[in-house]
């Protein structure tokens, strides 16, 4: 014991403020390596940790309570943290990074004082328990063991008479002379219930007494490390030992409080003096910059693994950044992400993250959420990448990391699906449809065509289909349109043909011509029109068409209105014939024709022969009519009024007969004689042309007439130039 | 029978102030550092006003009168206080916590830091100044 005080005064140290400064040897033995031993002097009745008032459940705490401070002791050997006393050596040698957990034992013997703050246990009653309890269990004696005793929630403890655990201090670690030698321990009050002893504390563990003595532990048993007896390891400045200058400072401190792990368990510990840094550690290395290098772990990942490559889609680059080190926290940690040039940043983080800190055992993840800002190609690999950049909790640059993760193209071509040929008639309407399909159903497909004859048009319906139409005005004959889908995410275009078969149009040819028709003359103009579908003219026009009466022929061309006409003189036999219209085609046409039957009449070699005009319009088709007679003024009835009995049907003189077909002139007046004068022709046409008279009147020898129209009559035998035998006919057509 | 006297002087000091000229440093500026306790800084003014930081209870707002300032100032020659070492290095262990006490009149001005406790005038009169400023 007076050997004990004689070191402690070596030892004696004042806590000044200024704690900057190294901590030097003063000639004694450190702990080469720790053997440590826990008492838990804890009589009945007595806990560690509060009273909950049932029994089991406070005999439950205090074994937690002593099992935490068990895994202490049990795996603070080999840590970071136990390795900051390494660079420490005494007269026995340099400290190593061993420390072993040599048992523990619960004391249930009384305390000899009532531990309160009047009746406070003393330094000598610590003693002796450690060095009852060692004789108990054998534990031995030297300075590379120590011995930690740990009493009871609210028992008061004082050193001296004025350095209690109630104003002095919240532990110690003292020595004395055993009976077999030198005895390193210290005193462990239930640090929390004294006050005023930290705040230490890891979340989850659920005990926040046994955190705030594990700090307290941690302080006294390191410093017992590096000074055992008082003559080691201290600051000349009197601010402390290693521990001393350092109390209650944690550094940065994990999600749960943790700033150091020690075979992967969390603790919240003060950091330890370091001389090779002139300041507090969790860790020590044996070069610069004398503290572990945390290296971080970064990892990418950008999903899904494959899309289709279409703008809107979402992909979410997901990075987590890890600090795997036991002890050492990063700082200054910024992850600089760049997007490669297909894709652009929607939202979430930012491309450039200031992390911060990054304390042990931590992680931060960040989701970037990016989109193409175009189509991308198939097969396209979009890679994004980042760098972490990063410092140690001194500053010092440690180097880049990076990570990245890729995402691929995969899109499939899309399908066409096209009609089967297609035929038309030339200037006829075309409608038909095609559309594509795709299984990427984002995919814009733009469809295109190409090759359509004229006339058509190809609309994009902007819905996966398209649709041609229009009136095909091209040539007709056979034409191949190719028609394209592009997804935009292929060089090569998906197409396809479709033949498309313009044919000639149908016509119609009508003879629109006159179809009673004036023997010889001076012509007979033809005509007929030439229609498509019987609906329009031709265009183009100019279609050749060619008319045959009898041997007689001629060719007329279509104008714009598909009208053609050209002339001859009829010279075939009186009576019906056929006029045939033929339209032989072209390029454009079908051919087409037309058959009409006609009538071929002449006059009589002189003057012409007449009905009245109200006996014809009575008179239904086909009748009869008398044409000449002596009797013909009571046969024919005249709009003019009653004709002269003098009058029997032929005009000697017509002004004027029509010389073509149709009829150049219809009308107006004739003049005779009276009775048979003159006489009429000796014979009629079998077909003749009659005069449709309005009047006629006698003037003297002369009798005139006006006349209106010309009907065929078929003649019917009998006819004489004698009034006697009259001509009579069947009325077969109108003229004029 | 240390505690009883200690008791006694602070009942008689811890009564209402009068209000007393401010100077420029306290009268008295004491504390704890280092160890394992959480240290704090306490200071009686001149007037009597006492002010506290860091991890010491308090009884609360206390002023004290000129003549409990003046008995302390008595009590500080009583121990010999102006004539103390400025550094008291008593034996002790690791972990306690070293006490100081400053005192500063118009005529002196003294710090005396004490690690170990094992001066007696020391001891007196540190434990009486934060009594009297309410401090347990």
């Amino acid at each position: 014991m007076k050997r004990a005080l004689l070191a402690v005064c070596a030892a004696a140290f004042f806590a000044s403020p200024a704690l900057a400064g190294n901590i030097t040897w003063h000639g004694g033995n450190v702990q080469v390596t720790s053997t440590t031993h826990a008492i838990f002097w804890l009589p009945p009745g007595q806990h560690f940790e509060p009273t909950t008032g049932n029994a089991a459940t406070d005999a439950a705490n205090d074994t937690r309570y002593e099992n935490f401070m068990i895994r202490y002791l049990q795996n603070v050997g080999g840590s970071d943290l136990y390795n900051t006393t390494t660079q420490y050596t005494g007269a026995n040698g340099q400290i190593t990074n061993v420390s072993t957990f040599a048992g523990s034992t619960v004391d249930t013997n009384a305390y000899p004082h009532a531990g309160t703050t009047v009746d406070p246990l003393g330094n000598d009653d610590l003693q002796n328990e450690v060095d009852a309890v060692r004789a108990a269990q054998g534990w031995p004696a030297g300075d590379q063991n120590g011995y930690f005793i740990f009493t009871a929630n609210g028992i008061q403890s004082c050193f001296n008479s004025s350095n209690c655990s109630y104003n002095a201090y919240c532990a110690y670690h003292y020595w004395f002379d055993g009976t077999d030698g030198a005895i390193s321990w210290a005193n462990m009050p239930e640090a929390r219930s004294l006050g005023g002893c930290g705040s230490a504390n890891v979340t989850g563990d659920n005990d926040a007494d046994a955190d705030i003595e594990l700090d307290v532990l941690s302080h006294e048993h390191l410093e017992m490390v590096t000074d055992p007896q008082g003559d080691g390891w201290y600051d000349t400045n009197y601010s402390g030992e290693n521990g001393d200058k350092c109390v209650r400072t944690y550094g940065i401190r994990n999600s749960i409080g943790a700033n150091i792990y020690m075979n992967n368990f969390a603790f919240q510990l003060q950091r330890e003096w370091s001389n090779a840094i002139s300041g507090c550690a969790m860790s020590y290395e044996t070069s610069a910059p004398f503290i572990n290098q945390p290296t971080l772990q970064l990892s990418a990942s950008l999903a899904p693994a494959t899309f289709p490559g279409n703008p809107g889609d979402a992909l979410v680059y997901t990075l987590t950044v890890t600090n795997p080190s036991n002890a050492e926290a990063a700082t200054n940690l910024v992850l600089n992400t760049t997007l490669p040039a297909g894709l652009t940043r929607t939202g979430g983080a930012s491309l450039s993250i200031n992390v911060g800190n990054l304390a042990v055992h931590d992680s931060a993840t960040y989701a970037i959420n990016v989109t193409p800002g175009s189509w991308l190609l198939d097969g396209s690999v979009e890679t994004v990448s980042t760098v972490a950049g990063y410092q140690d909790i001194l500053g010092n640059v440690r180097p880049d990391i990076a990570a990245s993760d890729s995402s691929t193209v995969v899109n499939a071509q899309p399908t066409l699906n096209l009609p089967g040929p297609q035929t038309q008639d030339y200037h006829d309407a075309l409608t038909f449809g095609i559309s594509a399909t795709d299984v990427n159903a984002g995919d814009t497909i733009t469809l295109t065509a190409s090759g359509l004859p004229a006339g058509l048009t190809f609309t994009d319906n902007g819905n996966r289909t398209g649709t041609v139409s229009g009136t095909l005005t091209a040539t007709p004959g056979v034409y191949t349109a190719t028609f394209t889908a592009n997804d935009h995410h292929h060089t090569t275009l998906v197409n396809g043909t479709v033949t498309i078969t313009v044919t000639t149009e149908e016509t119609t040819l009508t003879y629109t011509g006159p179809t009673v028709i004036l023997q010889g003359g001076s012509g007979l103009t033809l005509q007929a029109r030439l229609l498509e579908d019987g609906t329009v003219a031709p265009n183009p026009f100019g279609q050749t068409i060619h008319f045959t009466i009898g041997s007689d022929s001629c060719n007329g061309t279509t104008d714009a209105t598909g009208l053609a006409q050209c002339s001859v003189i009829p010279t075939g036999p009186l009576g019906n014939e056929t006029i045939t219209s033929t339209f032989a085609g072209d390029t454009y046409y079908k051919p087409s024709s037309d058959s009409d039957t006609v009538i071929v009449f002449s006059f009589p070699s002189r003057g012409a022969f007449a009905v009245g005009d109200r006996t014809l319009a009575e008179a239904g088709p086909s009748a009869t009519v008398t044409w000449w007679s002596d009797s013909w003024w009571a046969l024919n009835s005249l709009t003019g009024g009653t004709a002269p009995l003098s009058f029997k049907g032929f005009a000697g003189v017509v002004t004027t007969l029509p010389t073509t077909s149709p009829a150049n002139v219809c009308g107006t007046t004739f003049k005779t004689g009276p009775g048979n004068s003159p006489p009429p022709t000796e014979g009629v046409p079998t077909y003749m042309g009659v005069l449709v008279a309005t009047s006629a009147t006698k003037s003297g020898s002369t009798v005139n007439g006006t006349w209106s129209g010309i009907v065929v009559v078929r003649t019917d035998p009998g006819y004489s130039p004698s009034p006697g035998h009259p001509g009579t006919g069947t009325i077969v057509g109108v003229f004029c | 029978m240390r505690g009883l006297a200690i008791g006694v002087v602070v009942a008689a000091l811890a009564l209402p102030a009068a209000a007393a000229p401010a100077q420029s440093k306290p009268l008295f500026d004491f504390g704890r550092t280092g160890g394992t306790r959480a240290p704090f800084e306490a200071t009686i003014a001149a007037d009597g006003t006492v002010s506290v930081t860091g991890g010491v209870r308090s009884l609360g707002p206390v002023t004290l009168t000129k003549p409990a300032l003046q008995g302390l100032l008595r009590l500080a020659k009583t121990v010999g206080f102006w004539s103390l070492p400025s550094k008291i290095r008593c034996p002790g262990p690791g972990g306690l916590v070293t006490e100081y006490l400053r005192i500063h009149t118009a005529t002196q001005d003294k710090r005396v830091d004490s690690f170990g406790g094992c001066r007696l005038g020391f001891e007196q009169l540190y434990a009486v100044v934060k009594a009297a400023a309410g401090l347990q």
